[in-house]
């Protein structure tokens, strides 16, 4: 009786710890995929810059934002950069693909189409009184893109220049406004489209 | 000087009637997550090594060895539970002799270790712990002696990676165990 009792008293121990139960499914979800926002990426190639987002999707169902956390990249640097989330076309016109990646482990990729600016259309142009010396004249100029889109703002990635007769004051999403500076016969405007790389694309104008 | 030779005096004094000794125990635990609701339960096995007099102090250095049985960590559905543990633990162990058959022991360590997990960024997850045990040693002869005990561990994992996030998960782990101990 004795001994059993010494016995039992030794056995308790082991008997209540190890007759805890065992948890068999994680409650600790796991990464699943990550993913951008958007698959069918968009941009002209007058866009300053686009953001997007990197979603992080958890074997639970519930999702974060981890477009800090991610490495953003393209195989066509010359064609386009990639910030943290951010994208910017470097071209006028071309295809090409966006990766994010997360150690190797974890990657996703989406196309990418810059849309390229064909020609400008000059609103206005029969307003230009080139015997106007000295005044500000604005010009109303329209982007006609690839997919005959013409409601673009032009404000990005394009500068405008003129010959030594003219002088460029302001120029902004849809419009350039110079002064004829002299008497001449015709003037010439240039929009450069990436100027000063090797993707540069010039648009002339003379009046 | 003097702090050197004083406390050369107390080693000498503490570690007096000190020999090796080495030893074996088994033992089950209990492992309750503080962060998530979880628990692991299972057996354990660990090897040590030591320096000390069973009457009084000992310094104990130990392999752990912790099967496991739940599934925690890890997400591969072909994991059917998580891996095992493996453990290092340095301890201080102070007896005492009350003149009874056995010899009351309290032992507080630290220790570090692997243990084996499958997520997708994580194959295995490092932890640091601090325990403290209270047992007794049961003579039964000069050389060998048994050892009962239980141990209160707290284990504190590596921080899993979320990608947006870092999280580390802390548990309590409670064991009882018994064991052998051969002292030289």
């Amino acid at each position: 009786m004795q001994l059993s009792t010494k016995l039992s008293s030794f056995l308790l121990p082991f008997l209540l710890i190890s007759c805890g139960d065992n948890t068999t499914t994680s409650p600790i979800p796991d990464i699943s995929s990550i993913d951008i926002n958007d698959l069918n990426i968009s941009l002209y190639s007058t866009d300053a810059s686009k953001s997007y987002k990197a979603i992080v999707t958890y074997t639970d169902g519930t999702t974060t934002d981890g477009t800090k956390d991610i490495t953003w990249s393209t195989p066509d640097t010359n064609l386009l950069y990639t910030g943290i989330g951010t994208l910017a076309p470097l071209k006028n016109g071309g295809d090409t693909t966006l990766k994010i990646v997360y150690a190797s482990q974890f990657s996703n990729s989406s196309p990418v189409h810059i849309k390229s600016l064909q020609s400008l259309t000059y609103v206005n142009a029969t307003d230009i009184n080139i015997s106007d010396i000295g005044n500000p004249q604005t010009l109303t100029i329209k982007g006609n893109f690839e997919n005959n889109e013409t409601n673009v703002s032009l404000m990005s990635n394009i500068t405008w220049s003129g010959d030594e007769n003219i002088t460029i004051s302001e120029q902004n999403a849809s419009s350039v406004t110079f002064t004829i500076d002299k008497n001449v016969s015709s003037i010439f405007l240039k929009a450069s489209l990436f100027l000063n790389t090797s993707n540069q694309v010039d648009f002339n104008k003379t009046f | 000087m003097k702090k050197i030779i004083l406390f050369s005096l107390l080693l000498t004094t503490l570690f007096a009637d000190a020999t090796p000794y080495i030893g074996t125990h088994i033992g089950v635990y209990k492992e309750k997550f503080s962060e998530v609701d979880a628990t692991s339960s299972s057996a354990l096995a660990n090897i040590k090594i030591g320096y000390g007099d069973r009457k009084a102090y000992s310094v104990e250095f130990s392999l752990d060895y912790l099967n496991n049985d739940a599934k925690i960590f890890s997400s591969a559905p072909s994991a059917s539970k998580d891996g095992n543990k493996i453990g290092f633990n340095v301890s201080l162990i102070k007896a005492f002799d009350f003149n009874i058959y056995a010899l009351p022991f309290v032992k507080v360590g630290f220790g570090s270790g692997v243990h084996n997990i499958d997520r997708k960024l994580h194959k295995s997850l490092a932890f640091g712990s601090f325990q403290l045990a209270l047992g007794s040693y049961i003579p039964l002869s000069k050389h060998f002696d048994l050892e009962l005990g239980y141990e209160a561990r707290h284990i504190s994992y590596e921080a899993i990676n979320f990608i947006t996030t870092k999280t580390s998960y802390n548990s309590v782990m409670n064991t009882v165990y018994f064991g052998i101990n051969y002292r030289y």
